[in-house]
């Protein structure tokens, strides 16, 4: 029998005594055939595991103890699972009793990944909210908010748990979601929310885009505009609910008037990565230095200004990731040059 | 808007081009073109790269440039065929001793001694400022830095595995071109590729104000007929026309003054130090 911390590196012969903290079915579809597989969390006195079971006694519910045989552990989206094959073996133990240690990773919020669900994230929560919903008919308050580590931001949603605005908090056991293609974290009943200290360490939030793989936000990168979009420039928008419009004006709203704002997308590169990136109204008005009149302005020259200002140029954008058609994207909230003071900086810290 | 599913470029030093001796895919197929592994694992079939034209060589068919960067060249050409033709008449707008930036895709020929010879053919061409050229200076040389720093730590671990690299806190690309590397290149010179690619970028950036200072004390020279010497504006218009970049300017003429060389006569005018 081998404890659960001490399982680390990929093997095949994987025997442990261990109580369900979460089961649940699935359905895949492998070689065109649907089938039901099971997944959750085994736990034991020194941590828990994630699991996935290709076959599973259907006496077995949560909160049982097993004793699992002959089971393997491998590496799935970098982390490591035990896997239940059809040469495991699953025994239930009636009368077993078994405290699980449960242990949360402290993660930083720009590593938050939904293969790696339950963690603990550390930071200042702010833009708190709450309203009332119900809940398989019962009244619960919903608290939402966001929460930032310094290294990248993201929403939570909390059922019953109230979140406190300003707070500088540790949510253990908070769930890793993805939202409207974007992540956020849920607080629910086994979360603990603990008043946390200032950090002794300072963590920046300039990363590589290699380094960042989930769409968090307030997140900067600093790179070269390699392409600016064609229709950068000069567009409609319907004022009703704030979409683009072309000559015919807005699908949903004809009879809304059009205004007309600045936008512009690009594909930024950091030389480790790509992100494509958008922005639009002040923040590109002030970007470009441009104060005149759209209305009377010629469309042409705006998008060579936004081409001019942009491409080539080192810059820092500021803004929320999301998942957008399987690819990641930028809203960009504030940019700027970088200076020569930033660039030597980076070459000392590099040190 | 529309977004293009391209290849990211990667930001290498030409040194590290130079040294690759490794690729994956075909090398035949013309239509697909194989990937390049460098001595630091990256798995490359674009670049960007900033650098200063050495030689020139514009005609009709082919056009030519070498480009320096701080630890060596990269040699970039373009044909008149096809869809290059466009980048070969921006091409032919710089003259040697310009500073641009350039994307492009590298090209493999294997040479009569076997060993690889790379060209690229440009996809983009800009001209580029100090900031620019800094800029890439110092994220190529971060990029190449922590590359390595992967690659010893596999080199340490017994049997390294992407996991383990992962864990010790690099991203999953890091990972795996750390590996690459550990397994495609067994005796690569890492400290001194870094060593020397650190002092030249620092010797660019130092140069740079050492050319900056000889143009502000010959900009003081030609102005300063009185006791007065020279206003700070002056310095400033004459070398900007000169194209040096203020902040340049203002370091050059701290340094100046750190000398000896210069000494401020009244509030912002300079004199020479006789
Ligand atoms: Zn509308």
């Amino acid at each position: 029998m081998v404890k659960i911390a001490d399982i680390r590196e990929p093997s095949t012969s994987v025997n442990i005594l261990a109580k369900i903290v979460s089961l649940r079915e699935a359905k895949s579809s492998r070689n065109g055939s649907e089938s039901i597989y099971h997944y959750g969390i085994l736990g034991d006195e020194t941590g828990t595991i994630q699991f996935t079971a290709w076959s599973f006694p259907s006496s077995v519910r949560e909160g049982d103890i097993v004793e699992l045989r002959n089971c393997s552990a491998r590496i799935y989206n970098d982390r490591i699972r035990i896997t239940v094959g059809s040469g495991s073996e699953v025994v239930l133990m009636p009368e077993g009793k078994m405290e699980v240690k449960r242990t949360y990773e402290e993660r930083a919020i720009k590593d938050l990944k939904t293969s790696d669900p339950y963690v603990t994230v550390t930071g200042v929560i702010t833009g708190v909210s709450s309203r009332e919903t119900e809940i398989k008919g019962e009244k619960v308050t919903l608290y939402s908010g966001f929460i930032d580590d310094g290294t990248a931001r993201v929403r939570i949603s909390s059922f019953g748990v109230p979140l406190k605005e300003g707070l500088r908090a540790s949510l253990r056991g908070a769930r890793v979601t993805e939202f409207n293609g974007r992540l956020s974290l849920t607080v629910g009943r086994q979360t603990e929310i603990l008043e946390a200290s200032e950090p002794e360490i300072q963590m920046s939030r300039n990363h590589l885009i290699w380094e960042v793989t989930s769409p968090v936000g307030n997140v900067s990168f600093s790179g070269i505009p390699v392409f600016v979009g064609e229709r950068s420039g000069i567009v409609t928008k319907c004022s009703e609910c704030g979409r683009f419009t072309d000559a015919e004006g807005c699908r949903d709203h004809p009879d809304a008037e059009k205004v007309m704002d600045l936008s512009c997308y690009f594909t930024l590169e950091d030389g480790t990565g790509s992100m494509s990136c958008y922005l639009e109204g002040d923040t590109l008005k002030e970007f470009l230095g441009f104060s005149g009149d759209l209305n009377s302005a010629d469309p042409v020259e705006i998008h060579q200004l936004v081409v001019k200002s942009l491409e080539c140029i080192p810059v820092r954008v500021t803004g929320d990731l999301s998942i957008r058609n399987e690819s990641m994207r930028m809203r960009v909230h504030s940019i700027g040059k970088i200076t020569d003071m930033e660039i030597s900086q980076e070459l000392l810290e590099g040190d | 808007m529309e977004f293009s599913k391209r290849e990211p470029s990667r930001w290498i030093f030409s040194r590290e081009l130079r040294d690759s001796t490794q690729t994956e895919g075909s090398e035949t197929d013309e239509r697909m073109r194989p990937y390049i592994v460098t001595p630091l694992g990256t798995r490359l079939k674009r670049i960007f790269f900033c650098g200063t034209i050495t030689t020139s060589s514009i005609e009709e068919n082919s056009s030519r440039l070498v480009i320096a960067d701080p630890v060596g060249s990269f040699y970039v050409s373009a044909s008149s065929a096809g869809f290059n033709e466009p980048v070969r008449d921006e091409m032919s707008k710089f003259n040697t001793g310009d500073r641009i930036a350039v994307m492009g895709k590298v090209s493999i020929f294997k040479a009569e001694t076997g060993n690889f010879l790379f060209t690229i053919n440009p996809e983009r061409i800009w001209s580029a400022d100090d900031a620019l050229r800094n800029f890439w200076n110092a994220r190529t040389l971060i990029i190449a830095r922590r590359r390595v720093l992967a690659i010893k730590e596999a080199q340490k671990l017994e049997k390294p595995s992407e996991m383990m690299l992962i864990r010790l806190g690099y991203s999953p690309e890091e990972a795996h071109f750390a590996l690459l590397a550990v397994n495609r290149y067994k005796d690569y010179d890492y400290s001194r590729f870094i060593e020397s690619a650190t002092t030249s970028v620092r010797k660019d950036q130092s140069d740079e104000i050492n050319r900056a200072k000889k143009s502000i004390l010959e900009i003081i020279d030609r102005h300063s007929d009185d006791q007065k010497g020279v206003s700070y504006e002056t310095i400033l218009g004459d070398a900007a026309a000169e194209g040096i970049d203020k902040k340049i300017i203002d370091d050059s003429l701290n340094a100046l003054g750190n000398d000896g060389e210069v000494y401020e006569v009244s509030l912002k005018r300079f004199k020479r130090v006789s």
